[in-house]
């Protein structure tokens, strides 16, 4: 049972099929597998593990579900995702997620799972589910300090509900899957199997090699149980989720990315092999603890090039908004920001600054807006460039507030009185001073206005030479 | 969908509640504005809008939420009739009612549907819609170039009213030597003059 197969992939260096499970019951030419190695990692049915998405800072969680190889030896795996809480963050409602919870996809749609190439599986995840549901056994003290998440809520891909209930079944997966493994079941399994421990995995980089020379043994028992049914359909519809990974897999990692892809794990292993995993969770606690504060990574967008200043945006729309635009006019899963309506900016363009998962995804996007052009309701025309913020400026002096010596030279009461917020009274100095800043605003604020009235009648003559007078509602 | 229209009322609620102040100095923080308007209100929040894509000088603005609606009004009210010095003086703080659309973090509107389109090159709009890109361009060339002269302008009123404010003090000042010194007492006996103030 815990020999490994010497079946090699062929193509894929550091790469051995596992335990084999049998075909599939529609579709023979399917090969289902219990567990594979891959760059000295053997993982397993049940493991969670992360994936790998180049246009994502974020790698993504998932339980794989099923293992099998096509007919054209492409080797896939199903996994059922973990939602990670800012994924979701439109659907939170007042639920506090924990900085190190996932929450599990659950109910019927799009977004639960996938099938996703086994290349883009970057290492092991250690998840516990915390869950008091009787089905789960209780995670041990040692269980939980090891765990990189931990979970016990579901999310509802339809009704976008967050649940502490399990359904029995999650994607035609019994719910026991999901929880934590039972105490026997990790006493019978042999030594090196089952359990998803950091140390273990470390150990297994060592041994694994050996391990898999010694077994070229051929199993010619092909188990079939009721898990190997596969839909007929080869490739499940991507879900909205995380269809970036799938179109980036099925074209990028097949043929160009990939070696770039594998130098990437190479030079990883070369580096430090058995702390390869750990550098993995280190990169993971920098870049996306949900509570980073929003001013550090607009500047680490700025810095890395990831940064894009959208304007002409309706100025009623929100910032989730936004994100739900650049989601369906680019397939892009952004962080977005819109820019405070300001009295002294024209109060018809909305701006927004947009924050994308990597510079050639932002470089791309700036592209497509240059060559097309990108219509929103009314005719609005979004205009995007690259994004520059402005660097904060530590300034003692402000035009306009005036220092006197005299009241330096007086006592320090006298001084208290005049820093304190005071309505002016009209028998001062101050008080006509003051008048004379009021007539300065309302000079500025005439200014303003003739210069929106001139802007908008522009627009309005510039709309006005459409051909077709309804493009967009 | 109950509970988000029911956030999206409450939260129009809030706005309304909210007043929006600008022209504030750098030097004002939560703690200042919250002592300032406690005299008025009670102040709920105090939020400053942060400056990202503006030049770096431009005052800061806040958004506070009050209590009450009235309360919000008053405060209004209270600062267009008398300048209110806050961290300093003369210029005052400005403050107006907030809008939806100063607050970040506002709530989708759930009533609302967003469509959008692609236009190709070859689209017969096409053209038009890269001259509204340049518009929107150009637009906000000049807000910006009005943002300088807004600054300066203010540059210009400070300076301006540094002066007087100089000679002002030259002539208290020179008032105040001579009484100090018995000029005035004596320059009084000389014309036969009254100037005690009792």
């Amino acid at each position: 049972m815990s020999q490994l197969l010497g079946t090699n992939g062929g193509d894929v260096k550091q790469f051995k099929w596992g335990i084999k499970k049998g075909v599939g019951m529609n579709d023979k030419n399917l090969q289902f597998y219990e567990s594979f190695v891959y760059n000295g990692v053997e993982y397993f049915l049940y493991d969670c593990v992360y994936f790998f998405h180049t246009d994502h800072v974020e790698t993504s969680v998932g339980k794989i579900v099923k293992i099998y190889e096509r007919p054209n030896h492409e080797k896939v795996v199903k996994v059922v995702w973990f939602f990670r809480p800012c994924e979701i963050r439109n659907f939170l409602g007042d639920y506090e997620p924990n900085w190190n919870e996932l929450l599990l996809a659950s109910g019927l749609g799009t977004g639960v799972s996938n099938v996703n190439f086994l290349a883009s599986i970057v290492g092991k995840c250690n998840v516990v589910c915390t869950s008091k549901d009787k089905r789960n056994p209780e995670p041990s003290k040692t269980e939980l300090n090891m765990a990189d998440f931990f979970f016990n809520h579901t999310f509802d891909v339809r009704r976008h509900v967050i649940d502490d209930k399990f359904p029995n079944e999650i994607d035609g997966i019994k719910v026991e899957r999901f929880f934590n493994r039972k105490e026997d079941k990790k006493t019978t399994s042999p030594p090196h199997v089952g359990t998803n421990l950091r140390q273990k995995i470390v150990i297994k980089c060592r041994t694994d090699p050996c391990h898999t020379l010694q077994c070229q043994v051929e199993d010619k028992a092909e188990v079939r149980t009721s898990e190997n049914v596969l839909p007929n359909s080869s490739l499940p519809p991507c879900p909205p989720r995380k269809r970036k990974m799938i179109e980036e897999n099925s074209t990028i990692n097949q043929s160009s990315k990939s070696p770039e892809e594998e130098e990437f794990y190479d030079n990883a292993q070369k580096l430090n092999p058995d702390r390869r995993i750990k550098t993995c969770r280190e990169i993971i606690e920098v870049t996306e603890r949900p509570d980073s504060p929003w001013d550090e990574r607009l500047r680490n967008a700025q810095d890395s090039g990831t940064l894009v200043l959208l304007s002409n945006l309706d100025p009623s729309y929100t910032s989730f908004e936004v994100e739900d635009l650049l989601w369906h006019a680019l397939k892009e899963k952004v962080e977005a920001r819109i820019i405070e309506r300001s009295p002294t900016f024209n109060t018809d363009y909305g701006r927004a600054l947009v924050i994308f998962k990597t510079k050639d995804a932002a470089e791309s996007a700036l592209y497509e807006w240059n060559k097309r052009s990108l219509v929103l309701g009314e005719m609005r025309v979004v205009y995007a460039e690259k994004g520059t913020i402005t660097v904060p400026e530590k300034q003692t002096k402000f035009s306009g507030h005036l220092v006197l010596d005299r009241f330096q030279k007086q006592q320090r009461d006298m001084r208290n009185a005049v820093s304190t917020s005071h309505c002016s009274q009209t028998n001062t100095i101050e008080y006509s001073m003051a008048i004379e800043w009021l007539q300065l605003y309302k000079k500025s604020d005439a200014c303003w206005n003739a210069l929106y009235q001139r802007q908008m009648e522009e627009i309005q003559t510039t709309k006005s030479k459409l051909k077709m007078t309804t493009i967009v509602l | 969908m109950g509970s988000t229209s029911e956030k999206y009322a409450a939260f129009k609620e809030k706005v309304r509640r909210t007043v929006y102040f600008d022209n504030l100095s750098p030097q004002v923080t939560e703690s200042v504005l919250r002592t300032a308007l406690e005299q008025f209100a009670i102040v709920k929040t105090v939020k400053f809008i942060p400056n990202y894509i503006g030049p770096s000088n431009l005052p800061q603005c806040a958004l506070v939420e009050l209590d009450s609606v009235k309360k919000a009004e008053e405060v209004i009210l209270m600062i267009r009739q008398y300048p209110f010095m806050m961290s300093g003086m003369p210029r005052p703080v400005r403050a107006r009612h907030a809008e939806e659309e100063m607050f970040d973090d506002r709530p989708i509107d759930p009533d609302r549907k967003i469509q959008c389109t692609w236009l190709d090159p070859s689209d017969p709009d096409f053209e038009v819609a890269m001259e509204l890109k340049r518009l929107a361009c150009k637009h906000a060339a000049e807000i910006s170039f009005m943002h300088r002269l807004q600054l300066l302008e203010e540059e210009k009123l400070a300076q301006q009213q540094t002066e007087t404010l100089k000679v002002h003090y030259k002539k208290f000042k020179m008032i105040e030597d001579i009484t100090m010194d018995g000029t005035a007492r004596r320059l009084a006996r000389e014309y036969d003059m009254r100037i005690t103030d009792e």
